[in-house]
């Protein structure tokens, strides 16, 4: 059995008196690549942050590599974050390039320079994002698509143990989401543990080990299989705007036209 | 005799191209991390710190140093509570930091103070401290942007993505408040407390219109803030104006010009 990397047993979070996370408990193991969908407000960005040490635990356990998140060491920098989008302004004056560096700013360490292995990684960061060549261009200058990959060559800059993405397909295109996947199976296989939250659950269901559903609480942790057909596949894409019920109130999770092709298709 | 000859414009001179630099250094962090109106709400807190050294018998130069750092810091402790806004707060420091200092003027009996100079500059007031002080600083700023460069990108990047991959954000949050605190302190000595804001704000987002990086917004907002200063200091000894303001009018100009001038201001 693999060691498990993140372990969140019992867990509550609040915003002040709002309670955002109730009872959540989830084990992800080494080499595991695990989905984390739910609608919006669930909690899903909150568990991510609690996992990296930017939010504290109102109650429960929390270890990541078998450690408290605020309390990680030089473990932390082994941890790969992909942000959303959104949380970016689109005009600052920074490079391709040097954005991704900034992603190894916290392994490089406070008042050190970047040195020339910094830069290698940068590179082969990029590569493996297919942006190399963009290296030099400002982050203002790239599309949507790109800007969400220079995010994602921004976390594996660090060679992560520990991948950990927010919505990290929002703005690449239909075309090229495989390709990401494609890109996290890789890692998967070189045993990088992946922790993805996604809206896309037709797609990430054809690479994730398993699919957690959260709202509020983990209330169903199983392989993808078992989420998505029968029932669940029905309520998520037997109408053309799929509901998906967490709790009393449906939400809509993923909005597709009807697939005639069933899971095989997806 | 030139103008150089004269010890006061020598010193004004001196002080002008410091103060100018220190601005642009400084200003890019300010525009990009949107601490603008901290800048404002912090050089009106000067005058609170000024009428303070008086009444308490300190020289207003340390006095209004130190309360404006406090003042900027409680700031930044205070905006971190989630019910209070920054602006919120810095709107209310900018008025009662204001009104403190022309109550102790009015209930100390000062009669001898030059408000306007204060308020609007006085380059024949700046004295060799006040340049001692200016220098000292450019070589703390110039010591920590260099150290401490990417931290500082970090904070105005990516504070939450910094703070995740280990670096303490928080400390070089309160730091580049600090460090902005004190350069606008010095900044009001040459421009006053009203425009000092302005010549923090100018270079720097004149420069961010065009430049690439923040390396190269730096250099060309240093280029800027010491042009600025010169040409608005010569030019205010010329026609017999108040030098603060010309060297911020001079500055608004370059910026519109370069705004008009500019296809695509921010391309991207």
């Amino acid at each position: 059995m693999a060691r498990p990397v993140i372990e969140v047993e019992h867990l509550y979070f609040a915003y002040e008196n709002v309670p955002v996370l109730e009872d959540v408990s989830l084990t992800v193991c080494e080499g595991e690549f695990v989905a984390l969908i739910g609608p919006n407000g669930a909690g899903k960005t909150t568990l991510l942050k609690i996992l990296l040490g930017l939010l504290p635990a109102k109650r429960g356990k929390v270890r990541v590599f078998g450690r408290p998140p605020e309390d990680l060491g030089p473990l932390r920098y082994r941890i790969g974050y992909v942000p959303q989008l959104s949380h970016f302004d689109p005009h600052f004056p920074i490079t391709l390039g040097e954005f991704v560096l900034t992603g190894r700013y916290g392994l490089i360490g406070v008042g050190k320079r970047p040195g020339r292995s910094d830069w290698e990684a940068v590179e082969k960061a990029l590569e493996a994002v297919h942006l190399l060549h963009l290296k030099d261009r400002l982050l203002g200058e790239l599309s949507g698509g790109e800007r969400q990959r220079a995010l994602i060559a921004r976390a594996l800059s660090v060679h992560p143990k520990l991948l950990l993405c927010d919505e990290p397909t929002t703005a690449v295109d239909p075309k090229s989401h495989e390709s990401f996947y494609e890109l996290l199976l890789r890692l998967k296989r070189e045993g990088v543990t992946i922790l993805v939250i996604s809206h896309d659950v037709g797609v990430i269901a054809q690479y994730a080990d398993s699919i957690a559903c959260l709202n509020r609480t983990i209330f169903c942790h199983r392989r993808p299989e078992e989420v998505i057909s029968g029932e669940m596949l029905e309520a998520l894409y037997g109408k053309e705007a799929a509901f998906f019920h967490h709790g009393d109130v449906p939400h809509i999770v993923v909005r597709r036209e009807k697939n005639e092709g069933g899971p095989g298709a997806l | 005799m030139s103008v150089f000859g004269l010890a006061f414009m020598q010193r004004a001179v001196l002080a002008g191209c410091i103060v100018g630099a220190l601005c642009a250094l400084v200003g890019v962090f300010v525009v990009l991390k949107r601490l603008s109106f901290m800048g404002a709400g912090i050089s009106h807190a000067a005058f609170g710190g000024v009428a303070l050294g008086y009444v308490l018998g300190i020289h207003p130069v340390v006095s209004s140093f130190v309360f404006c750092l406090l003042v900027s810091l409680g700031i930044a402790t205070l905006a971190k509570h989630r019910r209070l806004k920054e602006d919120t707060l810095v709107g209310i420091a900018f008025s009662s930091t204001m009104a403190l200092g022309a109550f102790l003027i009015g209930v100390a009996k000062i009669r001898n103070v030059d408000l306007f100079g204060y308020l609007f500059g006085n380059i024949l007031a700046i004295t060799r401290e006040d340049l001692l002080l200016a220098l000292v600083l450019s070589g703390v700023l110039l010591f920590f942007l260099l150290f401490f460069y990417k931290e500082f990108v970090m904070v105005t990047l990516d504070p939450e993505g910094g703070k995740a991959s280990g670096i303490p954000v928080e400390a070089f949050s309160y730091l580049l408040v600090a460090l902005v605190a004190s350069v606008v302190v010095v900044t009001t000595r040459v421009v006053g407390i009203v425009l000092a804001s302005a010549l923090l704000v100018l270079p720097a987002a004149t420069a961010l219109q065009r430049a690439r990086t923040i390396p190269q917004a730096m250099l060309f907002a240093l280029i800027d803030g010491v042009s600025i200063s010169l040409a608005g200091l010569f030019l205010a000894y010329l026609l017999d104006v108040p030098a603060g303001a010309t060297i911020v009018l001079l500055g608004t100009g370059v910026f519109l010009g370069v705004f008009i001038f500019s296809s695509s201001p921010r391309r991207g």
